[in-house]
């Protein structure tokens, strides 16, 4: 049986909480995946990654894992009428959504019926401009780029490293 | 278990000569939580999968 600490548990739900900041379904979904990915560990103890950032000695035992597979996946699009919402889980788990124009997208321009939470509240973001080529596609406004990698517990070398005082 | 004193310096002495404070507090902040995780489950302050899943689903 796996155990979970009560901090780790605290973390998760952190973690759930920020995401649930943009989209309740996507921190649902994280949380989720995230304990799924420990259920395996009776059958493979010593999965994972030994993590760099303690030495050898201290990290016998301590493993960290990833979410997402390499290949970007297409989870949705949303939206009625004159737009549509397009959503992309990122390699690194982030998730992308923009705005698309009708017919900018045909793959993605059909309009799915998607239950309300699914939805992204929109909050604009440009900071993370240039890193997907497709972002920068003429016609498509980029609304939020949300990221699910403050994960620490579980997550390997391109967990994003908290800034200013970690302790906080 | 070695002293939280000593896990500190040794991962700090590890690390190279041109680590900024960034770097160091991060690594300090891992070993942290490994410890303070670690300390949970000997205190049994813990839940199974199971349980979790339940508690998500009510989040």
């Amino acid at each position: 049986m796996v155990k979970w600490s009560l901090p780790a548990k605290t973390d998760l739900k952190q973690i759930h909480d920020y995401i649930a900041m943009d989209s309740r379904y996507y921190a649902k979904k994280v949380a989720q995946t995230i304990v799924e990915k420990t259920e395996d560990l009776p059958s493979f103890p010593e999965r994972g990654r030994i993590v760099p950032e303690i030495g050898v000695a201290i990290s016998d035992g301590v493993r960290s894992c990833f979410l997402t597979k390499e290949k970007q996946r297409v989870r949705g699009s949303c939206g009625t009428g004159k737009s549509t919402w397009l959503q992309q889980v990122l390699p690194d788990a982030s998730i992308c959504t923009k705005l698309i124009r009708p017919g900018s997208c045909q793959e993605h321009d059909r309009s799915l019926q998607v239950p309300e939470d699914h939805r992204i509240r929109g909050r604009a973001s440009q900071d993370h401009l240039g890193q997907d080529p497709e972002e920068r596609t003429p016609g498509a406004s980029l609304r939020i780029h949300r990221s699910a990698r403050s994960s620490g517990v579980s997550k390997g070398e391109e967990a994003q490293r908290p800034t200013g005082l970690p302790f906080a | 278990m070695e002293s939280l004193k000593e896990e500190a310096i040794s991962a700090i002495s590890k690390m190279p000569d041109s680590a900024d404070i960034d770097e160091i507090m991060y690594r300090l902040y891992v070993i942290d939580k490994v410890r303070k995780g670690r300390e949970a489950v000997l205190q049994g302050d813990v839940v199974s999968t199971e349980e979790l899943k339940r508690e998500i689903e009510s989040w």
